[in-house]
């Protein structure tokens, strides 16, 4: 589309047990303490924060179920973590800065829970201006 | 440095290295195994070898963050033989490799969590491996 912005939000950033370990020997952690929405195949951020370091991570599997998410961590890109003593700030905070500097878009494509979502800022009627389309 | 005698599994434990990190930990394994159709086992992974007569314990550390796929500023050193004195034993748990359970049990008790955490923490040491590789 003309005049489309796409944002691409902030990597989600996991806390890791830098020991902990699946079977098949990816890092195993919990969805759950993931500060965004997760899929497979997503770059996300694994952090340490005793050790105040982080690594790029592949997300390999998720199980939803459960409560697990398996990691790929790229460990040669371990290293001080640039968020450390920042305040959190949760994936769609990041996206709303983000939109704010988009001021000359018709439209944006962003990703937020696990649909890519198409804001129409032409539309005048709310409910139509922003739909969810499959990834 | 903690002395190793040969025939001894040295084990480094990369952070968290705290009881609430601890708890976590074992929880997360024990939900783990239950979601593999496995019993519940509490544990706490860790990284580890096995001494034999040549080695000298500053290399067999530097070897174990090396070879490890795990990266920290900090690590945490025991013997398997200081933790079995006290009731607990390590597993090998490859892939990948050098990794190692600590077994806590079936039932997960905050006493055995606080002891297993004090062995740890009078081997604190910085990794070697830390921006070297």
């Amino acid at each position: 589309m003309e005049n489309e912005v796409v944002i691409q939000p902030p990597d989600v950033r996991i806390e890791i047990d830098l020991n902990s370990r699946s079977r098949d020997g990816y890092v195993l952690a919990r969805l759950s303490r993931a500060d965004g929405p997760v899929l497979v195949d997503d770059q996300v951020v694994v952090f340490e924060p005793g050790d105040r370091i982080a690594a790029p991570a592949h997300v390999v599997r998720v199980d939803r179920a459960r409560d697990f998410v398996y990691l790929d961590v790229d460990w040669v890109r371990m290293d001080d973590d640039p968020a450390y003593g920042r305040s959190p700030q949760p994936v769609m905070v990041g996206l709303r800065n983000r939109l704010s500097n988009a001021a000359a878009a018709v439209s944006m494509r962003f990703r937020a829970t696990e649909h890519i979502w198409v804001l129409n800022l032409m539309e005048p009627e709310p409910q139509a201006a922003i739909r969810a389309v499959t990834r | 440095m903690l002395d190793v005698a040969t025939g001894d599994l040295l084990l480094v434990r990369f952070s968290p290295m705290n009881v609430e990190k601890f708890l976590q930990q074992a929880k997360d394994q024990a939900d783990y195994c239950e979601s593999l159709g496995e019993e519940r086992v509490y544990s706490i992974s860790t990284f580890g070898l096995v001494k034999s007569d040549d080695d000298v314990i500053e290399d067999l550390v530097a070897r174990i963050c090396k070879e490890a796929p795990c990266r920290g500023r900090t690590i945490w050193l025991v013997t398997a033989s200081t933790l079995r004195e006290e009731g607990y034993d390590a597993h090998l748990s490859e892939p990948p490799p050098h990794h190692y359970d600590v077994i806590l049990g079936k039932e997960l008790h905050l006493t055995d969590v606080e002891r297993v955490v004090e062995l740890f923490e009078h081997g604190r040491e910085t990794n070697p491996a830390w921006r070297t590789r």
